[in-house]
């Protein structure tokens, strides 16, 4: 395909134009979410789970409230039969007692044996990725970027001053 | 549609092919640029300031792994290669820019030190240095350093506090004898007024600069080229075979993008593929290979992690490190001047540091609940990376080779990567551990995470950093090019990317293939310009 110099002076004028639009698009409304990949007895025990491993506190709300659970569910049902089925075993298993499940996983999350195990570790290191993707999770960093600025000033800490 | 001929066919739209290509347009030569993908388009086709819970469902749909868009993870090939051996990478980016869409921006000279093992001296390239960085929009600091020159560079831009902590660690180690520098990035990122956008520091450099500040081949040379009116762009155009005729090419067969089978002729032809699609065609179509070097003397870069945490920086504000990506700075100046006996080269380490949830450096933090989210915010907050970058030993365990069994969609042979660390390479990245390890520790922080004693299985290799390929020398029995980039064998045929490096130090390869790549294209002008092509 020939490429016309005219098209492409467009497309390379494109990026520029949008340099100062940071303002990204609302995300769906989490807290109405239902569940596709899981069913609501496990969606709801993946709420459970999700804040226990990272709960509200003095920074701000949980896991679940940041929504999480509906990140990780349209992950599943994106992902494929094998992990479907691998998060639904585990997520029953932990439907009657998340607390006491969530315990008995950590224990080994050092050397990880069991499906379970390995289950933990996958579903904490998605749960961290989601959780901090969200606002509420920014917001718990204290995190003001991703947007323009129009210098970076470096270490601003007084005893760290750069020459 | 019959096309008439060209003075030039450039393959490949990458940094060595985008700035060739602009500077045979610019010297009055008719130009084909032949690439094989298609156009990215900055801010519409990659940009990664998105709310990742309204793209996530629309992208997984549409078939990408990340709500995030990632111009390199969006679009590579990433199993166009045959490995063997240990976990070598390679990632074909089919799109007009290659590979320059996704680069960091590092933009070091190689110095003096380097050159000593080229046919050719640093001052003959320094020249072309000046001239890249000034187009490209290089950033630094001027540090004195004598292996990796100075530039001519817009403002730097300061370390992060926990890159400070780095700077304070190995000034330490400086008084006890050890021969280090650690400074601050150059990147081809400008932050003053610029043909191109000035940087605004959000960070997503490597994703891809939406905002079209960082160089690209496809921001800056190849526009610069299409205003000469000399040249002709062919995308989602894939080179299938080179034509020659009495021991010169004459022009090449591509694939075009409704896969019809079409045909350019010329006077010469550039090979821009990148070190290892060039030698695989190369090989293909059995040209240029007299000496049997093409694909031999493969090296790229290769490394480790080691990580730690300064409790001295606890309550620091975090709020924005975003900057130019994760690093900001650089442990540059080992072994320049006395090599390390236990292993051949050395290494540079990239320093990094700062708090952003998308990459969140530190999360193998053991345990759940309260005290993980707290751990989780402030060893973040106070932590710097160090990521090794050593030069990876070239021996005849490490080529590129045609796979015999293996064919791509059009055919052709896919190439073969054969990697081996050796005894030098592990010697080499253990010194690094120590020395990052002792770093930190010096600087009063803590060592949180560390491979500990390298064995192979712990090294990464750099998948964009090949080169070596197509080597560049005087003498034809033991090189493929000569110091003007051209075949030693056909005399109408020009390598133009970093497949023609000579010897490779532990510096990032873009501004070197750049600056050579202006070099070989400003000859081959001359060439034409003498009546010698």
């Amino acid at each position: 395909m020939e490429l016309d110099r005219r098209e492409l002076f467009q497309v390379l004028g494109a990026g520029l134009a949008q340099q100062h639009q940071h303002t990204a698009p609302a995300g769906p409304d989490v807290a109405a979410y239902h569940p596709r990949a899981l069913s609501a007895p496990q969606y709801k025990t993946l709420g459970a789970l999700c804040d226990l491993l990272l709960p509200a506190d003095a920074d701000g709300p949980g896991a679940r409230e940041a929504g999480v659970p509906y990140y990780l569910d349209v992950v599943l049902l994106y992902g494929n039969e094998a992990q479907r089925a691998t998060w639904h075993k585990a997520l029953d298993s932990a439907a009657s007692d998340p607390a006491a499940a969530i315990a008995a996983w950590a224990k080994n999350e050092l050397a990880p044996k069991t499906d379970a195990d390995k289950f933990f570790i996958a579903f904490k290191q998605s749960a961290i990725t989601a959780f901090y993707y969200s606002p509420v999770g920014k917001k718990s960093l204290g995190y003001t970027g991703d947007t323009a600025v129009p210098s970076f000033p470096g270490c601003p800490h007084p005893l760290h001053h750069q020459g | 549609m019959a096309v008439a001929p060209f003075d030039v066919i450039v393959v490949g739209s990458g940094p060595g092919g985008g700035i060739a290509t602009w500077r045979l347009a610019e010297a009055g030569l008719r130009v084909a640029l032949v690439e094989s993908g298609g156009r990215l388009r900055a801010g519409i086709d990659y940009g990664a300031h998105v709310n990742p819970y309204a793209t996530l469902e629309p992208r997984l749909k549409a078939g990408f792994t990340s709500p995030i868009p990632n111009v390199s993870a969006d679009h590579w090939e990433r199993d166009h290669f045959t490995p063997v051996g240990d976990r070598p990478g390679h990632g074909v980016l089919r799109a007009l820019g290659g590979r320059s869409l996704c680069w960091a921006g590092h933009s070091l000279r190689f110095g003096p030190g380097d050159y000593r093992h080229w046919p050719i001296a640093y001052e003959e390239v320094a020249p072309y240095y000046s001239k890249a960085e000034r187009i490209m929009g290089v950033h630094g600091f001027k540090d004195g350093l004598w292996n990796m020159p100075d530039g001519e560079f817009q403002k730097g831009v300061p370390y992060r506090c926990g890159e400070q902590m780095l700077k304070r660690g190995a000034d330490i180690l400086k008084t006890r004898g050890r021969k280090m520098e650690l400074v601050a990035q150059r990147k081809a990122i400008p932050t003053e007024k610029h043909a191109r956008a000035t940087c605004h520091y959000c960070g997503h450099c490597m994703a891809g600069c939406e905002i079209d500040c960082k160089y690209t081949s496809a921001n800056t040379p190849i526009p610069m080229a299409m205003k000469t009116g000399n040249l002709t762009v062919f995308t989602e155009s894939t080179m299938t075979r080179i034509l020659s005729k009495d021991g010169r090419v004459t022009g090449i067969v591509y694939l075009d993008s409704k896969g019809q089978q079409q045909e350019l002729s010329a006077k010469s032809l550039v090979l821009s593929c990148n070190s290892i699609e060039t030698p695989r065609h190369l090989l293909i179509n059995n040209l240029a290979n007299s000496s049997g070097h093409v694909g031999r003397n493969l090296t790229s870069h290769f490394g480790i992690t080691v990580t730690g945490i300064f409790p001295e920086l606890h309550g620091r504000d975090g709020s924005n490190d975003d900057g130019t990506d994760y690093y900001h700075s650089l442990l540059s100046g080992l072994y320049w001047d006395q090599p390390n006996p236990k292993f051949e080269g050395t290494y540079q380490v990239q320093c990094g540091s700062g708090l952003h949830p998308s990459r969140l450096p530190v999360r193998g933090i053991p345990g759940y609940g309260a005290q993980l989210k707290r751990d989780l915010r402030e060893w973040n907050n106070i932590h710097a990376s160090m990521n090794m970058q050593g030069s990876l030993l070239v021996s005849s365990k490490k080529l590129v080779d045609l796979d015999p069994s293996r064919k791509d969609k059009y055919g052709l042979p896919l190439p073969r990567i054969h990697l081996h660390y050796e005894d030098s390479d592990v010697a080499m990245a253990n010194d690094c551990v120590a020395t990052c390890e002792e770093i930190i520790r010096a600087a009063g922080g803590r060592v949180i995470l560390t491979p500990g004693t390298v064995d192979p299985s712990k090294l990464q290799i750099d998948y964009n950093h090949w080169v070596g390929t197509v080597r560049m020398g005087k003498d034809p029995k033991s090189s493929v090019v000569n110091t003007a980039g051209q075949s030693h064998d056909i005399p109408n045929l020009f390598i133009a990317d970093a497949s023609v490096f000579a010897a490779y130090p532990e510096k990032n390869p873009t501004l070197t293939n750049i600056a050579l790549s202006w070099r070989t294209a400003d000859g081959l002008a001359a060439k034409f310009r003498n009546r010698e092509i």
